[in-house]
This record gives C-alpha cells, sequence and structure tokens, in this order.
C-alpha cells in the first residue's frame, strides 16, 4: 500500500477501488479477533478450573490427614492419641500382673519357709521322743531285771515290761517314719523354695526389663506422633498458602475479560469501517478472494485458515508424528 | 548423567513451559530465541536433542535444521519440530529438511515427555 501514501494525489475512484479490495480483510481481521478472544477465554476457564482443582485436592489431602491423626467423626475408630493411651494402660496393668505374680510367689516362699521351720520343730519334737523311747526302753530293761530280782510274786510286771519295750520300739519305728516322711517333705519344700527364689527373681528382671523397653517405646512413638501432627499442621499452613496463591493467581487470569472487551470493542469498530466503507466504495471489490488467497499464505494454524475458508477443519493441537 | 536438551523459540512463555516439563522429568535445558541464537549457543554444551519452532524472526526453523544437518556431527541429533501448523506439505517440508519429529502446539507434556525418552533412550 505505499502507492497510497500520497492519498490526495489519486483520483478519488482509484481510491475507492483500493478501500474496496481491503475491506474483505477488515471483516477477516473482526473474525480472527473474535476467534482469538473466545480461545483465550476458553483457556482461562480451563486453567482456572484445574486451579481450583489443585486447591481442593490440596485442602482435602492435608484434612484427610489431619483427621486420622484426630480419629475423625466416628468415637469407635479412635484418634492416635487416645490409642496410645490406652496402649499404655493395657501394658501397665499387664506389668501390674507381673507384679502381682511375684507378690504370690514371695507370699507362696514365706508359706514354704514355715513349713520348713515346721519340720524343723518336728526334727526337734522326734529327738524328744528319741529320748522317751530310749527311756521307756530303759525303763522296760530294768523292768525285767527287777522282775527276776522279784521272782515269782513279779511274773505281772515282767509282762508289763515287756509290752513297754514292744511299744518302746513301736513307738521308735513310728518316729523313724515320721523322720522320714518330714525328711521328704523337707527336701521337697527346700527345692520348691529354691526354683520359686529362682522364678521370682527372673520374673522381677523380666518386669524391669520389659518396663523399662515399654517405657521407651511408648516415648519414642509419642514423640514420633507429635513430629507427624508438628508436620501435618505445616502442611495445612502450605496448603493454606497455596490455595491463597492459586487464588491470586485466578485474579490475575481476569485479564481475560477485560481483553475480551478490548477486543470486542475493535471488532466493533472494525466492522462499522467496513461498513461506512463498503458504503462509500459500492460493496467489496471483484478480486476478494485473490485478496483473501494472499492473506491465507501467512496463516500459520488451521484455525486461521478455517475463518477464510469458511467451515472448520479439525484442529490436531497435541499430535504427534515421529519421521 | 542429565541430558540436555536445547529449546527454541521466539516466545518466552513457550520456552518456559517446554523448560518446566523437561526440567520436571530431570532434562536440563539451554534456551535460544531463534535459530541463529541456537546455532550460536551449540557448541557451549553437549545438546542431545533439540525441540524448534518453525516461524521465528532472523532464522526459522526449517533454515535452522538444514543449518545444523550440515554439521558432520549434528547429523543424527534428534530435532523435533514443536510448532502450531498442521498442513501436510510443511510437516513434509521439515522431514525433508531434516526434523526428527513433528509436534503440534499446544503440547501434552506427558506426550512429549514419552517422545523425548523414545528419541534419547
Amino acid at each position: 500500500m505505499d502507492h497510497l501514501a500520497n492519498v490526495d494525489a489519486i483520483p478519488r475512484d482509484e481510491l475507492k477501488t483500493h478501500v474496496a479490495i481491503a475491506l474483505p480483510v477488515l471483516g477477516v481481521m473482526g473474525t480472527q479477533l473474535k476467534e482469538t478472544a473466545k480461545q483465550i477465554e476458553s483457556a482461562v476457564v480451563d486453567v482456572c478450573c484445574k486451579f481450583q482443582s489443585m486447591a481442593d485436592r490440596a485442602r482435602a489431602g492435608v484434612s484427610s490427614a489431619a483427621e486420622l491423626l484426630s480419629g475423625g467423626d466416628d468415637e469407635s475408630s479412635g484418634s492416635v492419641e487416645s490409642l496410645i493411651s490406652e496402649a499404655s494402660r493395657t501394658i501397665e496393668t499387664l506389668l501390674r500382673h507381673t507384679q502381682d505374680s511375684v507378690a504370690v510367689s514371695n507370699s507362696a516362699i514365706e508359706r514354704i519357709q514355715r513349713v520348713q521351720d515346721a519340720t524343723d520343730h518336728i526334727t526337734k519334737s522326734l529327738i524328744q521322743l528319741d529320748d522317751i523311747t530310749i527311756g521307756n526302753r530303759l525303763l522296760a530293761v530294768n523292768a525285767r531285771i527287777q522282775a527276776v530280782y522279784a521272782g515269782d510274786r513279779a511274773a505281772g510286771f515282767g509282762g508289763v515290761a515287756n509290752e513297754i519295750a514292744v511299744q518302746a520300739k513301736r513307738s521308735a519305728e513310728i518316729v523313724e517314719l515320721i523322720r522320714s516322711v518330714s525328711s521328704d517333705l523337707r527336701h521337697i519344700a527346700s527345692s520348691a523354695l529354691a526354683d520359686l527364689q529362682k522364678m521370682v527373681v527372673e520374673d522381677q528382671k523380666a518386669y524391669l526389663k520389659s518396663k523399662t523397653e515399654v517405657d521407651r517405646v511408648l516415648i519414642d512413638f509419642r514423640l514420633m506422633h507429635n513430629s507427624t501432627r508438628d508436620f501435618i499442621a505445616r502442611m495445612q499452613n502450605e496448603s493454606e498458602s497455596v490455595a491463597k496463591e492459586i487464588s491470586g493467581a485466578v485474579r490475575s487470569l481476569q485479564f481475560q475479560d477485560r481483553i475480551s472487551q478490548r477486543i470486542a470493542h475493535v471488532v466493533e469498530e472494525l466492522d462499522r469501517i467496513k461498513v461506512d466503507l463498503g458504503a462509500h466504495c459500492g460493496g467489496t471489490g471483484t478480486d476478494e478472494q485473490m485478496i483473501l488467497k494472499q492473506l491465507s499464505v501467512s496463516y500459520t494454524m488451521q484455525e486461521e485458515r478455517n475463518v477464510i475458508n469458511g467451515h472448520a477443519e479439525e484442529i490436531d493441537s497435541g499430535d504427534v508424528e515421529l519421521f | 548423567m542429565a541430558k540436555t536438551v536445547l529449546i527454541v523459540d521466539d516466545s518466552a512463555t513457550m520456552r518456559q513451559m517446554v523448560a518446566f516439563t523437561l526440567r520436571e522429568a530431570g532434562y536440563q535445558v539451554v534456551e535460544a530465541e531463534h535459530g541463529q541464537d541456537a546455532l550460536n549457543k551449540m557448541p557451549l554444551s553437549q545438546i542431545n536433542a533439540v525441540i524448534t519452532d518453525l516461524n521465528m524472526p532472523v532464522m526459522d526453523g526449517f533454515t535452522y535444521i538444514k543449518s545444523v544437518r550440515a554439521i558432520p556431527s549434528y547429523k543424527s541429533l534428534p530435532i523435533l519440530m514443536l510448532t502450531t501448523e498442521s498442513q501436510l506439505s510443511k510437516k513434509e517440508e521439515g522431514k525433508a529438511a531434516g526434523a526428527t519429529g513433528w509436534i503440534i502446539k499446544p503440547f501434552d507434556p506427558e506426550r512429549l515427555l514419552q517422545v523425548m525418552a523414545k528419541v534419547l533412550p
């Protein structure tokens, strides 16, 4: 259009012809602008939806984690903290039962020791019975001797002496039996006592060891739980920050609305110019198709060519082809 | 060792989006604004692949590819065109110039990474 530089020198009819040639271009420009505005709007809406989805998912993720820690609305599920407390109570109960067992064992040890004392007492009593038995035997011997001295007058006396000897012998046998039983009993009691004492010592060690380990595990568990809770609190803050930034981005994307309005105003003006010039020039030139074909040579996108061609060929964006 | 991709596009936004996609996948990225800028930058880094636009000022994509293929060490360098052009005639022209593949904008990040994994095993 360089030859239009000195417009005043150009004859009116020739000028009208030049303008008529350019008129179709105005129409196409207007349509291109409208289509562009629509594309921008569509893209911005898509971006906003995706931003919103991202924000929602970030919030939902953090909320679920926080709910897991707190136990949520279902009372039967229990929070992590209440589970830790319950586990702690159960373990304390178990350890208490272990302590009770130790106490029972100590009581049994005490009773066995009393049994041992009783057997000692029996042994001492048996020694006294031995003395009595020896005394009875001596008495029996003396009685026989006296019976011999006394002759026939003391015959019955000899029988009594014999009976005393027999009883002494029987009591000696019973004493021996009791001594044997008492010895066995003492032996059993000693063995049981040793076993019980050993068990008590081992139980006590095991109790102390278990308590130390359980205390350590519960402390570690609590520390880990607190770390997790702190982490989730930080994530909640991060999520809030992300949501705020996304809101900011969505606000910024509203530039699209201002652009759409401005483009619409430009298109309106182009349409008006086209109508006005068309009225003055008596319609478009006969070379409209040629002008438009020249215009399409500069186009690089199918959607641009669709405006000129007047039909919508499929736009294959995102397509990939390896040669 | 991370592979390096040269991105050639006169649009800063497009370079940014491609670079973001590639860096997230572990690639290193070098950027150039047009074909001549790309030719100047290529000797400075070990370039393993190129993604280039077609319509650029100073030197367009086809001219750039032909220049690259003229250098013996770059004869088999993977060069992908990333452009809005979808006409078959343009694709044929690209293939004849020496392009390895053709991607139509806007690109799908996942598909782009799949193609990169294919051309840069």
